[in-house]
């Protein structure tokens, strides 16, 4: 106990506190900006058991605000990384690790294991299947996003609380999202927002009266703006009545279930410059701003398979088609990554 | 009536501004969706939430004189 002597200290916390945040258990969905200091600030804090999922491997682009991860890092596996940083703080801290997007497939085994599911996600679709699953199993979701220098925060779910449908219930397959954009961000945003989750799980484990459940905090760090709303009972009870995201992904398909498709053709819809490059005849590159104007030139008597860099444009794309040309495709699970080796392995 | 609106995240990109006064005709907040989209028809489709005096507001509630926030859900992290 000496290593928590200065947090068992304060009345909020005690012995028996700090012997709750042993015995919980927490999922951190996504080890990117946001995953890194919940990480961090859980593993320090000495939670008993963390779960973390995430695909992605460190890029030397992740360093300037990913502060788990070091150069050394860079090519290695995100999970992998994280459990050494976490196991070097602490390790008795038992870390399970999941190599895996987090998907319609594999999303209620997972959150069936933990209390608390901690979204550090960098995907609004990946936030709707976090929010129906955490219903369904009643469990709480621990919700921040961020855009350039503004940034949400909310727990959902909590106490039979607001989800995060109370306050953006209309997506359905005609809606559109604002995701895919790739724009900047200072390192400081994501890890105070980060830090804000992390602080949510604790005063969640503790019992705390003012958990921030049943309103969302927008904040704003270059005007030094920290709003608070709150979810009305009017708006709570709007979600009940919406489309589930677990039926809304039907286009989507993954590499091992991708030999039912016959005549197929894939498009890249990367930009030119992302790589790894992929050169293959089946393989051609449209990028996702210009995929409306150069649809009608790909061939009609294949079925079109999009793909990118983690499969959030080729959804977005899947969605852009259906909705213009009223043309089904699909939408590849996987990134360029794996699909490059895929293609390599057969 | 008169709505001084305050544009979050991603929609400040869309419409090109933080702020803004709009009039509109009725009183709630389906009338102030009905102009947004008027005045930016791209924004069509898109999902956002509307609150007034710190309060997020149904489609069907009132609003008065005064200012708004309209944020959209955000995707990074």
């Amino acid at each position: 106990m000496e290593r928590y002597i200065k947090q068992i200290k304060l009345d909020l916390l005690g012995e028996i506190g700090q012997e709750k945040l042993f015995k919980s258990n927490v999922l951190i969905v996504g080890c990117g900006g946001l995953g890194s200091p919940v990480v961090d600030y859980l593993s320090r804090a000495g939670i008993g058991k963390i779960g973390i999922i995430d695909y992605d491997k460190v890029e030397i682009s992740n360093l300037h605000r990913q502060s788990i991860f070091f150069e050394k890092d860079v090519g290695i596996k995100k999970v992998i990384s994280a459990k050494k940083y976490i196991k070097k703080i602490n390790s008795k801290i038992k870390v399970d690790v999941y190599d895996e997007s987090f998907s319609k497939k594999n999303a209620s085994d997972l959150v069936s294991r933990y209390k608390i599911i901690v979204d550090c996600t960098d995907d609004i679709l990946t936030r709707y299947l976090i929010c129906d699953i955490t219903k369904k199993l009643n469990k709480i979701h621990v919700y921040a996003a961020l855009h350039k220098n503004q940034g949400q925060l909310s727990v959902f779910n909590y106490q039979n609380g607001p989800n995060y449908r109370s306050i953006f219930p209309s997506f359905n397959e005609s809606s559109n999202i604002l995701n895919c954009n790739d724009v900047g961000v200072l390192g400081t945003l994501p890890g105070i927002l980060g830090v804000l989750q992390a602080n949510e799980v604790i005063k969640i484990i503790l019992g705390q009266d003012e958990v921030l459940s049943g309103k969302i905090m927008i904040i704003d760090l270059l005007k030094n703006e920290f709003k608070l709303l709150n979810i009305t009972e009017k708006i709570s009870n709007k979600s009940n009545d919406k489309t589930s995201f677990m039926s809304l992904n039907k286009n989507s398909i993954s590499l091992d279930s991708i030999h039912n498709i016959k005549r197929k053709i894939f498009v890249d819809l990367r930009n030119f410059d992302e790589k790894p490059r992929i050169n293959n005849k089946k393989v051609l590159t449209i990028p996702l701003d210009s995929i409306e104007n150069k649809f009608n030139n790909i061939s009609k008597n294949k079925n079109i398979i999009f793909f990118c860099a983690s499969g959030k444009r080729s959804l977005l794309a899947s969605q852009i088609i259906k909705k213009k040309f009223n043309v089904k495709t699909y939408s590849l699970n996987e990134g360029a990554d794996k699909f490059k080796l895929w293609l390599n392995e057969k | 009536m008169k709505l001084k609106v305050k544009y979050y995240g991603q929609l400040i990109d869309l419409v090109n501004k933080e702020e803004e006064t709009i009039n509109i005709n009725g009183k709630t907040v389906d009338s102030l969706n009905t102009k947004i989209i008027e005045l930016y028809p791209t924004l069509s489709g898109f999902i956002f939430s509307i609150a007034q005096n710190d309060e997020i507001k149904s489609d069907n509630s009132f609003l008065e004189e005064g200012k708004i926030d309209i944020f959209p859900p955000f995707s990074g992290g």
